[in-house]
């Protein structure tokens, strides 16, 4: 469901909590964008419907709290932020989906047919490089914490 | 299967021919078995309802993943317990949707207290 809330530039949004390199970020994104889009479609602007090759990300609002839009992600060491004119100008969609008015979907491919044949992989991870790129460099996560369950796993 | 919701696609409870069925053409997710996690998920996602949401493909085994069990979700930034609400046909009769409720409490703080709570031996 894309909601008719409209997104404006200057929002900003978490796009993703991360693993700690850059490319473990991007293998995370695109897998998860094309399981999305195995999943999900949406219509576009002349109401043909599209695979959505979605990134979930939520809305840091001006007034709340950074941990508290990170608190469910404290295993992950680091995370991406952007305003929303910034991934737009990097050429993505950013739809407002679903009932939680701070969840949106960064569209990394639009354009793609529900029902094509072939899953554009590489399109997909070219894309979730460049959404990293506009996001910028990895942050510190302030919610993670060390002893997490991956690390009592590993001992 | 029982469907109480208004998606006809949805079953929140399975019968042991349907899950037996799947069970037969199911691959264990080589991901979540190295893992060691019932299932992978990205805690990111989140549906229509606020749910998230993984695929029946993504998980070890089809018998832990039925309706109404808890789960241990697995993804590149840790774990997460989970409780399984629905499975959604919609867009695959063999591979469904698999609606998830992420449970506000960590796999080791429910290891540690079942650890400390534990009935000892009369």
């Amino acid at each position: 469901m894309v909601r008719s809330d409209a997104v404006p530039d200057d929002l900003v949004v978490v796009v993703r909590a991360a693993p700690a390199s850059v490319d473990e970020a991007v293998d995370d994104i695109a897998h998860d964008a094309l399981q999305s889009g195995r999943t999900y479609a949406v219509l576009d602007e002349a109401g043909r419907r599209e695979a959505l090759f979605g990134v979930s990300t939520f809305a840091h609002r001006p007034g709340v709290s950074l941990l508290t839009v990170l608190a469910r992600f404290d295993d992950a060491p680091s995370y991406l932020e952007a305003r929303v004119g910034a991934l737009r100008a990097a050429g993505f969609k950013v739809l407002p989906t679903g009932t939680n008015l701070d969840h949106f979907d960064v569209q990394l491919l639009p354009g793609q047919g529900d029902d094509d044949a072939d899953e554009p992989m590489l399109a997909v991870r070219t894309a979730a490089t460049r959404l990293v790129a506009a996001a910028g460099e990895l942050r510190l996560n302030p919610t993670y914490h060390e002893e997490s369950d991956r690390t009592l796993e590993e001992e | 299967m029982g469907n109480t919701s208004a998606n006809q696609w949805l079953v929140e409870q399975v019968d042991r021919e349907l899950v037996d069925r799947l069970a037969a053409g199911h691959v264990a997710n080589p991901r979540s078995t190295e893992m060691g996690v019932d299932i992978l998920g990205d805690p990111h996602r989140e549906d229509d309802e606020g749910l998230n949401w993984a695929r029946l493909s993504d998980a070890r085994r089809v018998e832990d993943v039925v309706p109404g069990s808890a789960v241990v979700m697995g993804s590149s930034i840790g774990r997460y317990l989970a409780k399984v609400i629905a499975w959604d046909f919609e867009v695959s009769d063999d591979d469904p949707i698999i609606t998830m409720e992420l449970l506000p409490v960590r796999p080791s703080e429910v290891a540690k207290l079942l650890g400390r709570n534990r009935t000892s031996a009369a």
